[in-house]
């Protein structure tokens, strides 16, 4: 369980960086918490030549209050983000998202650039993101560009991003007070890869009208990538009640189309195996997964309701 | 519990702990050799192939590499491997290196011996060859059809096949009130020690002696294995084992170690091996994976009338040879009885080869084969009976006094209660309020369920023809500074021997136990014996170092007495001295290390000691079984185990109904291992137990496709239960000494694992019953209990 041999570089800054991406051409990976891709090299899944480790780039790692929310740099570790005061107060839902996060010593690694590029299906940050409509900062050769989340995910761990370019920032809005939130996951063990994760986020009017709902799912669209629920927009105008989460979870149930050939569309082929395979243990058929992410969509609703209830 | 230094029954903290605790634990991957070499090995990608060529010009070329060996180069340096163990079974020619065939995915093929792993895993790259594929044999119906043949030379794929019948069953069967019938299956799943196989190999080409350091259970079979594999003298070689991070039976064969051997005798260096996870999934020691069919017959006061059992089990490419498996399905054969009285009994048991890994031992070793069908069929029949699964035990245990039992199919059990034990369970966990907070949780759409196993746990066996045979020799000896070590070759794989075999020596001779080292994991220092295997310890290791002291002690106290010119009968040791019983007077006293310099420095022997006994303060006692039998009886039965711990495990699990998925609340068990040596490390084996029986019920399966492939490889895809998914665990206990050991004591320490698996199986019935529903397979994912629900429920809107 050794790594293919490669060439390393210790990037200082982005320029670095993406000199060296230019340079290697896509033969390289950027190397962040190293969380998945250390792993993938160690077993020969996948074989970069080259290697551009950006973890000396040390403006990279912050979160700041800006004028429309959170701006938070790619090479922020999950752990960071999880007990960030900032986030607690303008974005408390990627904290939640943040602690289903596997357990807290690959939180103490990972990076959250790291995770939405790699893009693995049920990733957290990614259905944050989709949820909040985030933008990505995007750096390449030919400067900085933005691109939302609703169009930064591609596929099964494919992302918009271009062989010589990387990401730098993510900004999510801030969540006002009256806002309820929610993140919850189907797994299989604690801490473990979700089979399907959801995120939520609910605000009502003074009558229990719902003025606002939306709910983003993960490892349940065919493409592998997050995907936000078209039925909880519906739910906009009613009165929250038992019913309307019941209607809620069979319309998504319904509305959701997971990849039924998960495995066979993933981007690595296992060692010792012709099984072209991600995580076996996180894929769970489609029948189940619909059922799952119609019931996790109800219960995160509801969580976020009686958040605001308990006025949290 | 409060800590005294000496005694038996006392929950010392573990001697061991400080070592590991503090990083001072010492591994063989931690050991370095000057000039030691690396070893990367190539694996069959194939479940089933011919091997047609291989070029390994390309790799030779790669800076670093220093060897290459194919199975057909090796065949210079070695012979087949030795057979572990072969009772009733087939033993197939199988090679540490494959030979022309290949039979399962990560079979080696090719090894690389470099200056480090990296670039032996580069050269294992460079390596091409031609596999000319056959079809694959991956369940037990393949083996049975068949698809293919693994040896041709068998004609069919049948390893393991016996038959056993006591009493007429169809005539039971035909004078019963109620027959149930049940086929119950059981996934395959292994024992993911955290450090998984490693080896180095050093012959000396001067001396012709072969050193190996490896992570082992058994020294000393290990020894004998490398010596029958390569065809060189046994005592050439010597096998060091450091500190084990876990056997569970899976480290108690020489397989793919004897690769490290042949390395190194072919180079004459140093080379270390060290298995990596995917190694160890693919190649390590598999188990359990079966289909059970159980017949039982009750009569009109739901007592047992006959008991009929067909064991079909899937073996994998071999349990003879690669690993000790294949004879844990005849272990299985003779224990469906388990806990209750079988007047008529049937059994058949039929273990296939199949392209899967090799069949080994892991915590169970067919004890839980036995146990996971006969206690979920208790609970089916009561379900079907509309009687309480307590009720049907209550009526069919073997009663306290029915002890020593003979079970039908030969086993001699030797002491328990399990109607105690039962009651001991319930009243513990609360279980009629339990039961009642069911019906109130039920209101809430809270789904919880109770379910209960009763535990046999046959221990300590003595096998024949092979490597499990059953008996130890102990060694303990008083240095001239008065203190004592005791030598065994009983391994030290974490379950506390440091700690435990010096209790039971000081026990005997009055001493602190830190003023006792116990030294085991080197066949040059140790007595010849067995390893830890069969929860053996406290029935073999601990006899023989129990009674070897006292042959020390007694010689210790003939010579004080000579010294004091008291009767040695009128001797007692107390607090590291020898003295008038009694007595404080100074002149009726002499400590032990006055004793020993007396002996061995001033003034020495001469003279010192009395007429007849000699210098050598050094005892050495081989136990062996009192209740062993060899010799069939006239239905052909034996006794293969000596002691047998017994208990009543409850579990308590809530089912989410939206998601399937099963957390478990909490264990309670009752549980009788004779006389405890030292509690807290009891209450950590079935802990422990408990967390390898719940993975195999939650979560733990390996899984092969269609093509043989395994394709959960790793530890993100075979899934473990950590701290987060066990849950707490009481334990109580109650002591019924065993008439068969010195001490009365039981070995333990697979008793958490053989019966959880079914406690929690029970436990989901119980909580699902407004569903109906019936489990089917394990492990119990999310989506396999969410469909049994989504049945129940249609079933449901169909009345």
């Amino acid at each position: 369980m050794k790594p293919a041999p490669f060439e390393y570089v210790a990037a200082q800054s982005v320029n670095d960086a993406i000199n060296a991406l230019q340079k290697y051409g896509p033969d390289s990976r950027i190397l962040a918490g190293g969380q998945s891709l250390l792993q993938e090299m160690n077993m020969r899944q996948v074989r970069p030549s080259f290697i551009v480790d950006i973890n000396g780039i040390k403006d990279l790692d912050y979160i700041r209050q800006s004028s429309e929310g959170l701006a938070i740099g790619a090479l922020t570790r999950h752990r960071t983000v999880e007990r960030s005061e900032l986030v607690k107060q303008h974005c408390p839902i990627l904290r939640n998202a943040a602690e289903n996060i596997a357990h807290f010593q690959v939180r103490n690694r990972g990076t959250i650039g790291g995770s939405l590029v790699q893009n693995a299906p049920g990733a957290e940050f990614g259905v944050t993101a989709l949820l909040l409509d985030a933008q990505m900062v995007v750096v390449g050769p030919q400067g900085e560009r933005i691109v939302p989340a609703s169009s930064f995910f591609v596929s099964h761990f494919t992302t918009v991003l271009k062989p010589n370019e990387m990401l730098t920032e993510i900004r999510f809005p801030t969540l006002t007070k009256d806002t309820g939130y929610s993140f919850i996951e189907v797994t299989r063990r604690h801490g473990h890869i979700p089979i399907v994760s959801v995120a939520a986020i609910l605000t009502l009017d003074h009558n229990e009208t719902i003025t606002d709902v939306r709910v983003a799912l993960g490892n349940v669209s065919p493409e592998g990538i997050p995907y936000r629920a078209k039925a909880a927009e519906q739910l906009r105008g009613l009165k929250f009640s038992d019913e309307a989460l019941e209607k809620l979870a069979k319309d998504i149930k319904d509305e959701v189309n997971p990849d039924v050939e998960a495995d066979t569309n993933a981007a690595f082929v296992k060692q010792f195996s012709n099984i072209k395979g991600r995580r076996v243990s996180e894929i769970a058929s489609s029948e189940y997964r619909k059922e799952a992410a119609g019931n996790l969509s109800s219960k995160a609703v509801k969580h976020a309701y009686e958040q605001i209830k308990g006025g949290m | 519990m409060e800590e005294t230094k000496a005694g038996l029954g006392v929950s010392m903290k573990r001697k061991e702990d400080p070592r590991f605790l503090t990083g001072y634990g010492r591994y063989t991957d931690d050991i370095e050799m000057n000039g030691m070499l690396h070893l990367a090995i190539l694996r069959s990608p194939h479940a089933h192939a011919r091997i047609v060529s291989i070029d390994t010009s390309k790799a030779k070329q790669l800076p670093g590499v220093a060897a290459i060996l194919t199975g057909e180069e090796s065949l210079k340096y070695t012979g087949k491997l030795a057979t572990t163990i072969d009772i009733f079974n087939k033993v197939p020619e199988v090679y540490p290196i494959a030979h022309k065939k290949v039979r399962f995915v990560g079979e080696p093929v090719v090894i690389v011996a470099a200056t480090d792993r990296y670039i032996a895993e580069d050269a294992v790259d460079l390596i091409e060859i031609e596999y000319d594929v056959l079809p694959s044999v991956v369940t037990i119906e393949d083996a049975v059809k068949p698809t293919a043949l693994l040896y041709e030379e068998w004609g069919d794929n049948v390893q393991q096949d016996w038959k056993s019948n006591i009493g007429d069953v169809e005539a039971a069967f035909a004078n019963s009130a109620h027959i149930f019938e049940e086929t119950i299956t059981h996934s395959r799943y292994t024992g993911t020690p955290i450090e998984s196989r490693v080896c180095i190999a050093d012959y000396n080409p001067g001396s012709k002696k072969m050193t190996v350091t490896c992570s082992t259970q058994a020294p000393h079979q290990i020894r004998t294995l490398i010596a029958q594999t390569l065809q060189i003298p046994e005592h050439t070689i010597r096998v060091i084992a450091p500190d084990i991070g876990g056997g569970y039976g899976s480290k108690l064969q020489a397989d793919a170690e004897v690769i490290a051997c042949i390395m190194s005798r072919m180079l004459g260096r140093p080379v270390k091996w060290t298995e990596d996870r995917v190694e160890n999934m693919l190649s390590g020691m598999q188990s359990r994976d079966y289909s059970c069919t159980v017949k039982i017959g009750l009569d009109k006061d739901y007592i047992i009338t006959g008991m009929q059992v067909k064991l079909l089990a899937n073996i994998g490419m071999d349990g003879t040879c690669h690993g000790p498996g294949t004879p844990a399905l005849l272990v299985a054969g003779v224990y469906f009885p388990g806990a209750y009285k079988i007047p008529v009994y049937d059994v058949e048991v039929l273990g296939v080869v199949t392209n899967k890994g090799p069949y080994g031992a892991h915590r169970g070793y067919g004890k839980d084969i036995a146990s996971y069908p006969v206690e979920r069929m208790m609970d089916i029949m009561a379900q079907k009976l509309g009687i309480s699964p307590i009720e049907l035990r209550m009526r069919n245990f073997i009663k306290k006094d029915e002890y020593p039992y003979q079970n039908i199919a030969g086993p001699i059990y030797d002491s328990g209660d399990y109607e105690q034990l039962m009651k001991i369970a319930l009243e513990k966990a609360d279980y009629d309020r339990l039961k009642e907070k069911q019906i109130e949780l039920r209101k809430q759409g809270i789904y919880m369920g109770v379910g209960i196993s009763a535990m046999l746990e046959p221990s300590g066996a003595a096998v024949f023809n092979g490597i499990f045979n059953g008996f130890q020799a102990a060694t303990v000896r008083m240095t001239p500074e008065g203190d004592f070590q005791i030598l065994t070759s009983h391994q030290n794989i974490g379950q506390g021997v440091e700690t435990t075999l010096p209790q039971v020596a000081a026990n005997v001779l009055g001493v602190d136990i830190q003023n006792i080292t116990y030294l085991y994991g080197d066949t040059d220092v140790t007595p010849y014996g067995l390893g830890p295997f069969s929860s053996r310890g406290a029935t073999f290791t601990v006899s023989a170092v129990h009674e070897a002291t006292k042959l020390l002690k007694e010689k210790l106290l003939k010579i004080a007495g000579h010294l004091l010119k008291v009767d040695p009968g009128e001797l007692e040791m107390v607090n590291g001295s020898i003295r008038k019983t009694g007595s404080l007077s100074p002149e009726e006293s002499i400590s032990l290390k006055d004793l020993g310099n007396r002996i061995h420095l001033w003034p020495g022997p001469y003279g010192t000691l009395p007429e007849g006994l000699d210098v050598n303060l050094e005892c050495t006692y081989t136990w062996t079984s009192p209740s062993a039998r060899w010799e069939p009886d006239e239905y052909g039965r034996v006794n293969l185990y000596t002691t047998h711990p017994t208990g009543v495990f409850i579990a308590v699990v809530e089912v989410d109904i939206k998601t399937g998925q099963v957390r478990i609340e909490k264990f309670v068990c009752s549980h009788d291992c004779g006389t405890i040596i030292n509690p807290m490390i009891v209450d950590g084996q079935i802990e422990g137990g408990i967390a390898h029986g719940i993975g195999g019920a939650l979560m733990e399966n390996l899984e092969y496709n269609e093509s043989g492939s395994l394709v959960n490889l790793d530890f993100q895809s075979y899934l473990c239960p950590t701290a987060m998914e066990v849950p707490v665990i009481e334990s109580h206990h109650l002591q019924s000494p065993s008439p068969f050991t010195p001490l009365g004591t039981k070995g333990m320490g697979e008793g958490g694992t053989i019966p959880s698996p079914a406690a929690i199986t029970n436990a989901l019935e119980d909580a699902l019953a407004p569903f109906n529903v019936r489990v089917k397979d394990l492990p119990l994912t999310p989506e396999r209990v969410l469909g049994w629900i989504k049945q129940g429920e249609r079933a449901y809107a169909k009345v």
